[in-house]
């Protein structure tokens, strides 16, 4: 129904968005909230599935209700069930 | 434009450790506080926290069990504090402020505009003698007093205007170009005519009367204090005695032949400085009229002239201070002991002529002829000028006739003499 309609996924399904600039940044929407965060990796509660984002010296440049901002050397972006 | 409103509401930096950061960070999250620059320290998590979150931080810290420590504070609502910690340097700053509010009361420099033939010295007699000095208040100066007086005191100043700019009193004046080198005419009093008399010895070289009664003809010559014109003119009877006089004021061209005399003596040795070349320069600072001056090391010329060079010190255009910093700058010199030459005696006294005859000038008389005589006598060289020039003259004096009921009643002159012989008779 969602293709049929076109109409956006990530509002009727929950699924999270990631914009990633480079390998530095990360720009993540739709998600739960913060499981795990050390400087290597950082795993996020998604409606659907997990986010692990792995790298090197990552931090929060801002954390919000919506969205999220990520900042580092980023190495892997990994779904996990 | 974000940072600007975080730093009006001010945040701070925070450091949360304990049973579950990542859950502080979502309740956070959760509750509509916002966090920002979070960074993974191991033990602890730093980030930073908007000052009106941080109150509502209370519940949260208690259910995650973690522990929030104040790291550093940010933005306006601490700037308070900060400033406590600065105290003295504000102190000073304040202070410094106040001194220089205080100090603008005053007049620090006082400037004079447009005169010239008043010179600026007499002007800051006349200055100081009315009160108005350097360090005065400003309060104290009155602009309109000061510019009355100011043209009270000169005649030849026609305008004037006096303002205070910053902490300078400038006062403009405008003098009258035309010198008023003619007397000021008297006008008679009704009843009393004025005389024009001989204000010095001479020959009348000629004489235009425009009223009055002349008394003196081409040729003549006059002693000073002489009538020229007569300020009574007279009313005959029809048998030739005088009925009454109709008194007026004399005014006439009249051109006098007369001397002048100029003598000047020089001693024939003089003694002349000769600078050797060596020079002293003595930085120095003035507060107020008390001299800072640097010690003086070295040894000291025997004779020697002091030109002081001095600047005074101003904020911007026109907050001048009562600081002055400057040189004084000593030249050595010895003096030497010199014969003038003949030559230069002539050089010397030409000048002195030749300044003579600008001052005649000055008042209107022309030179016809000038007869010069140099000698030497006993060392000294002796100059002895005559003159001979044609000059305007004729004095204002009030009339010596006078009316009576009875008759007339003369003075001592000729002319006045006769009128009364024919009185008598």
């Amino acid at each position: 129904m969602v293709e049929s309609l076109k109409l956006p996924k990530d509002s009727l399904l929950g699924a999270s968005i990631i914009t990633l600039t480079g390998n530095t940044d990360a720009f993540v929407e739709n998600y739960k909230g913060i499981l795990e965060y050390t400087s290597t990796v950082i795993l996020l509660q998604g409606k659907t599935c997990k986010i692990e984002i792995c790298g090197k010296r990552l931090t929060i440049v801002y954390y919000t209700n919506e969205d999220m901002k990520i900042n580092g050397w980023i190495e892997s972006v990994r779904y996990l069930s | 434009m974000i940072q600007i409103i975080r730093y009006i509401k001010g945040y701070l930096a925070i450091r949360v450790f304990g049973f579950s950061p990542e859950r502080f960070m979502n309740l956070c999250s959760h509750h509509n506080i916002f966090l920002w620059d979070v960074e993974n320290h191991g033990d602890y998590y730093a980030m930073k926290i908007s000052l009106k979150g941080f109150y509502r931080l209370r519940g949260i810290t208690r259910k995650t069990g973690t522990r929030v420590v104040i790291t550093r504070r940010y933005g306006l609502p601490f700037l308070s504090t900060r400033l406590w910690r600065r105290r003295i340097f504000l102190l000073g700053l304040l202070g410094s402020l106040v001194f220089w509010i205080w100090m603008s009361r005053f007049i620090w420099a006082v400037e004079i505009e447009g005169n010239y033939y008043v010179t600026t010295d007499v002007f800051e007699d006349f200055l100081s003698r009315s009160g108005i000095e350097v360090g005065m208040k400003k309060d104290d100066v009155q602009i309109e007093g000061l510019e009355k007086a100011i043209r009270t005191q000169f005649d030849i100043v026609t305008w004037t205007s006096a303002q205070i700019d910053g902490t300078r009193l400038l006062i403009r004046v405008k003098e009258n170009d035309l010198i008023m080198a003619e007397d000021k005419e008297t006008d008679g009093i009704s009843g009393e005519g004025m005389d024009l008399v001989a204000g010095k010895e001479g020959e009348i070289v000629s004489i235009v009367t425009r009223s009055g009664v002349p008394k003196v003809t081409a040729g003549m010559t006059v002693a000073r204090g002489d009538i020229l014109v007569e300020g009574g003119v007279p009313i005959m009877n029809e048998d030739g005695t005088v009925k009454r006089y109709d008194f007026c004021v004399a005014d006439a061209d009249i051109m006098l032949r007369c001397l002048y005399n100029l003598k000047e003596e020089i001693g024939e040795k003089h003694e002349e400085k000769k600078y050797s070349g060596n020079e002293k320069k003595y930085p120095f600072l003035m507060l107020g009229t008390k001299k800072i001056k640097m010690p003086d090391f070295g040894k000291k010329y025997e004779m020697y002239d002091v030109v002081e060079e001095k600047t005074q010190l101003r904020l911007f255009e026109n907050y001048y201070l009562p600081v002055y910093f400057g040189r004084d700058i000593v030249r050595e010199y010895a003096l030497e002991e010199k014969v003038y030459t003949r030559d230069e005696v002539k050089e010397l006294f030409e000048v002195k002529i030749q300044n003579f005859i600008e001052s005649l000038q000055e008042k209107g008389v022309q030179i016809i002829e000038k007869n010069v005589t140099i000698s030497k006598a006993s060392a000294v060289w002796k100059m002895n000028v005559d003159f001979l020039a044609v000059e305007k003259t004729g004095m204002s004096r009030r009339t010596t006739l006078s009316q009576t009921e009875d008759g007339f009643e003369t003075g001592q002159d000729d002319g006045e003499e006769l009128s009364d012989l024919q009185i008598t008779d």
